[in-house]
């Protein structure tokens, strides 16, 4: 257990040490501020604007400001969780590439806690990432529109702790494999500039096409980026229902507020059927376990291969 | 104390033996070095001692404790200096020094007055706070060897330990070496100068292809070869193994 916890603060240590690694991990939610900065967020409150218009509403600008805050938000921390942990788990692989991890087994160390550190610290320093941009997050919402109730906030931690278990089980097991600088390179891009994507936090899945919608529904990312967008959006949906039901019928209303969150991915649709959330929360957990299982797998093969 | 059993070793993708059939016993309180030319086999010997390679037969003790049935136990017995450092340049020598005493489990007190001790014969005092990035090819040795003896090993193995030290601080390691051993430890260690096997070693082992050609005291190793010197027997030796 000592040995295990002088491992894992060595490695957040190195981790946050290392200006490359942290920058890198710091890439694609930079990626996401500017494209957002720069025209996204003005991109969705005209589409939002122009939906509203056909239905003959208006809302409050605040109420506005707070859907695609919390779009902004909900990709921001979808992206983060993941991408952070590809790179804060690269130390893994620099060890490798290093010799370190050799050095270290020639101390008093079990592979087992040699692999569970890295797991720990990768996980770790993630959670402190996405934590204070969670906060960060919170307080531009409060500043322009805080629609999140009580019960929301604490689901989106849950989010962010459990899109932190999977990114750093998902990065574990593709990082098991890499033993090169190169490796780190490409796998560091190419996860830093496609994830944002195929997770549906650059744009929404309901703008892909059908086939490649179809097939970013097999990957379990794409749902802890609807979860985290229903728990960032349903206050703003509440309010915005109380709002225009006053003068206006319901039922279009409720349409309205389905086709928006259509737009914006809080609705799923696994081909044609519509996922829950709480179906959601099962195949992110299962998934979370799937990936812990084979990094432990393959860490138990590589000792009995050594 | 240690202890190599009929070791020897064979890689996966090889038809010969690395290491064939080596016995080797260190008593506490000895140093011994290891000898032989280039590719006879003595990184791979190490390897094994320090529990990186396991042997393809025979085993290895290291104070009573097989390595291969209880390696953390035998690992902590360890202290170990190799010739290429993977040193990690982002921490400073006292964040290296003290990551190794966390993980060896070196209490505060002890910690501190070892590190005194080996700061001040190595000249690094000034230098112990700053990044090892910053250290030069022989500061980055002396930190290895604060490094592997803040635990103060019973077995300390040392591979080409003078490569890139000025001559002062190969001094001072000599010094370390004879104090080591003269605490009742084994100092074991590998090299090619052997005017410094010549003057340290209470005992060699000549190793070539493999095998432990020649093993025991000077005296003993000169009295079947007419040979001035440790230089004249190895090449008199490893010439006749050819």
């Amino acid at each position: 257990m000592k040995t295990f916890l002088v491992m894992l603060k060595r490695n957040i240590k190195m981790f946050f040490k290392d200006k490359g690694l942290f920058f890198t991990s710091m890439i694609t939610p930079l990626i996401l501020l500017v494209l957002y900065a720069t025209f996204l967020s003005n991109v969705y409150k005209d589409s939002f604007m122009g939906v509203l218009d056909g239905f003959g509403v208006k809302v409050e600008e605040s109420l506005m400001n707070g859907l695609v805050g919390g779009q902004l938000f909900s990709s921001l921390l979808a992206v983060s969780c993941v991408t952070v942990s590809f790179c804060s788990n690269m130390l893994m692989v620099q060890d490798k590439v290093t010799g370190a991890r050799k050095d270290f087994l020639m101390g008093p160390l079990k592979k087992s806690t040699l692999a569970l550190s890295y797991y720990t610290a990768s996980a770790f320093s993630t959670l402190i990432i996405c934590v204070l941009a969670m906060i960060a997050c919170f307080v531009y919402i409060g500043i322009v529109g805080w629609y999140i109730t009580v019960a929301d906030v604490f689901l989106i931690m849950l989010d962010v702790f459990l899109l932190v278990m999977f990114g750093t089980a998902l990065s574990s097991v593709i990082n098991f494999f890499l033993s090169s600088q190169g490796h780190i390179s490409a796998v560091g891009s190419i996860v830093s500039s496609c994830y944002g994507f195929i997770c549906g936090a650059y744009m929404p899945l309901a703008s892909f096409g059908d086939w490649l919608r179809n097939i970013v529904m097999f990957l379990p990312g794409t749902y802890g980026t609807s979860m985290l967008r229903n728990h960032t959006l349903n206050g703003v949906f509440e309010e915005m229902t109380s709002q225009l039901t006053k003068t206006h019928p319901e039922p279009m209303v409720d349409a309205l507020i389905e086709g928006l969150r259509d737009s914006i991915d809080c609705n799923l649709y696994f081909f044609d059927t519509q996922v829950e959330i709480g179906t959601m929360y099962l195949i992110v957990s299962l998934s979370i376990l799937a990936l812990v299982a084979i990094y432990v797998i393959l860490n138990v093969l590589r000792k009995k291969k050594d | 104390m240690l202890k190599l059993c009929s070791v020897s070793k064979k890689y996966a993708k090889s038809d010969t033996y690395a290491v064939n059939d080596v016995n080797i016993h260190v008593k506490g309180g000895e140093i011994y070095g290891f000898i032989g030319p280039n590719g006879a086999g003595k990184t791979t010997t190490i390897k094994m001692i320090i529990g990186v390679l396991s042997p393809t037969e025979g085993s290895i003790e290291i104070n009573g404790t097989d390595i291969a049935k209880n390696g953390n136990k035998a690992k902590k017995n360890i202290g170990y200096v190799s010739d290429s450092h993977v040193m990690y340049d982002m921490l400073t020598g006292k964040e290296y020094v003290n990551f190794l005493a966390d993980v060896y489990g070196v209490s505060a007190e002890d910690r501190q007055k070892r590190c005194e001790k080996l700061l001040e014969m190595f000249g690094m005092k000034d230098a112990f706070n700053s990044q090892i990035s910053t250290y030069s090819h022989g500061m980055k040795q002396k930190i290895n060897v604060i490094g592997a003896l803040i635990h103060e090993p019973p077995v300390w193995i040392l591979d080409e330990p003078m490569t890139g030290l000025d001559p002062q601080s190969a001094h001072a390691l000599k010094t370390l070496m004879k104090e080591h051993r003269d605490k009742g430890n084994v100092v074991f260690f590998s090299t090619h100068v052997l005017e410094v096997a010549e003057k340290l070693c209470d005992r060699v082992g000549i190793i070539s292809d493999g095998k432990l050609i020649k093993e025991g005291t000077l005296e003993e190793i000169a009295g079947s070869e007419k040979a001035s010197s440790l230089e004249d027997l190895f090449l008199a030796l490893t010439k006749k193994e050819k």
